[in-house]
């Protein structure tokens, strides 16, 4: 009963913090592995069997899900690794004469060659990816920072992210709307508010649906402020084809 | 669709795809600033998954159809077994009623079958009552407007295909009701009823006396001549023997 107490107030502290979860995942790997075991049939190798990665993932969400109120922390967890592997098993099934990028290939003499991604790289040999991969991280890095002083962290624009096409749609008639509108950006990072009035009036949507996804909007205005140009291009799809603004760097 | 790795943590990643998606994955592996277009996602986007979502939504279109469909079956269902009368209660007291009766023995019917009957049951509510109730209420109201006194009856008979159940409420109407009325009424079945008037109908109305006619007067006979009564004895010697009669004028 003292386990099972002890149990369920780390998940209730984890519910309320990522890290936090992440230091459960940690501890019980070795739950985790078993159920993935039970599942393959042998033990998953670390790096290199995605099923403990989807394992690893059912079981932060057995976390997220868990209520105490309804039983036991650990049985609802080997439920959601279960159901999540067989699910992954059963997309795995249908993408089986997909070749993998990473899957190293034989030639007509039954020679080894480079992974297909190795392959791929080397017909850019101008594009240094690694420089491209810094430059984004530094990015990512500051636009976390950034969003820290607003008191939201990736994993609140994941979960507060629109997950119709629908609702999708009118963030993005905002977001375009407070593109061609610097002004907006500008207040936001003044004041650190969002100017959802002038948002909606503006880009003619409805009001509440922007305040439900505040922390999605406030995260993609700020990408749309300067110094993000790797993630805004990355974006294309939002606002359509990345323009050139004059100075460079505006949104 | 690529998309790019914000955020890497030991049981998921965060990655934006180009449409302005952020989405919590599971971590197979990936580094922050990644592009990649293999991402394994675990719930699949909405737009991406369309036809399942299609599937879905019509799956559940039927889904509700059937339960509503099921939920009018039940209704419509229920109301016939509640409506369908399983038997009729006949009350004549002379105010005649039909009481139709389903089969939790509740009233779903009642009509006059005669004018009287129609008066009585006049702004009265018997619908959903226990059969019981309607016949003891309306036996009062028939008492309270005096077509049923002491030594007046009360016929009660019950049609049903459903013999048992007939045979049983009628027995236990009877019974109750002759306890609720009192003794002085009589209630019965119609038949027992008409077979005691019956009966009574078969007895002389009056035991006659058969008084035999007088004759003529017969002529008075001549009367015999009157004997003397005897003479009283004499008085005693201090008797005078006048009497008081020839002083009846005296005035003192």
């Amino acid at each position: 009963m003292g386990l099972r107490n002890d149990i369920a107030a780390r998940v209730r502290a984890a519910q309320r913090d990522t890290h936090r979860a992440d230091d459960l995942v940690r501890d019980y790997l070795p739950f985790i592995k078993a159920e993935t075991a039970k599942f393959m049939g042998r033990s998953p190798i670390e790096g290199s069997d995605d099923e403990l990665g989807i394992a690893m993932f059912a079981f932060h969400e057995a976390i997220m899900a868990y209520d105490a109120r309804r039983g036991a922390f650990l049985p609802l967890a080997a439920r959601f690794i279960k159901n999540r592997l067989i699910d992954y098993r059963r997309r795995e099934a249908r993408h089986l004469t997909v070749v993998s990028l990473d899957a190293a290939t034989e030639d007509a003499d039954g020679d080894e060659r480079r992974p297909l991604a190795e392959q791929l790289a080397g017909e850019h040999p101008d594009m240094d990816e690694g420089m491209v991969r810094e430059a984004t991280r530094k990015e990512i890095a500051e636009l976390a920072a950034l969003l820290e002083t607003f008191g939201v962290s990736f994993g609140d624009v994941a979960d507060n992210c629109p997950k119709q096409d629908r609702t999708l749609e009118v963030c993005r008639q905002a977001i375009r709307y407070a593109r061609e509108h610097v002004e907006l950006i500008e207040q936001l990072e003044k004041t650190g508010k969002l100017p959802l009035a002038a948002l909606a009036k503006g880009a003619g949507v409805e009001r509440k649906t922007l305040e439900r996804h505040r922390r999605y909007l406030v995260a993609m205005l700020l990408i749309y402020t300067n110094g993000f140009d790797i993630i805004r291009g990355h974006l294309y799809k939002v606002v359509g084809a990345p323009r050139k603004m004059a100075g460079g760097d505006a949104a | 669709m690529r998309y790019l790795v914000l955020e890497c943590m030991l049981s998921h990643a965060v990655v934006l795809d180009e449409a302005g998606r952020v989405m919590r994955v599971p971590n197979l592996g990936y580094t922050v600033g990644e592009m990649r277009e293999d991402i394994y996602l675990a719930d699949t986007p909405v737009d991406d998954a369309s036809d399942a979502v299609r599937r879905r939504g019509s799956s559940r279109k039927a889904c509700w159809l059937a339960a509503a469909a099921c939920l009018c079956v039940a209704i419509i269902g229920g109301a016939w077994f509640w409506q369908t009368p399983r038997g009729t209660v006949h009350l004549e007291i002379n105010p005649s009623v039909a009481i139709e009766v389903n089969r939790f023995d509740r009233v779903v019917g009642l009509t006059g079958e005669n004018a009287d009957g129609d008066a009585l049951i006049e702004d009265y509510w018997s619908y959903g009552k226990d059969a019981e109730t309607v016949v003891f209420e309306l036996t009062d109201r028939a008492e309270d407007a005096g077509d049923l006194a002491a030594g007046g009856a009360v016929a009660l008979d019950v049609a049903s295909d459903d013999e048992p159940w007939r045979a049983e409420i009628e027995e236990r109407l009877i019974e109750d009701l002759s306890e609720h009325v009192g003794e002085g009424i009589m209630v019965a079945r119609k038949a027992d009823i008409e077979a005691v008037q019956a009966a009574a109908d078969e007895l002389p109305d009056a035991v006659i006396v058969a008084v035999p006619e007088p004759g003529p007067t017969p002529e008075p006979e001549p009367a015999a001549p009157a004997v003397p009564a005897p003479s009283p004895a004499p008085a005693p010697s201090d008797d005078s023997g006048y009497g008081d009669s020839g002083y009846s004028d005296y005035d003192d």
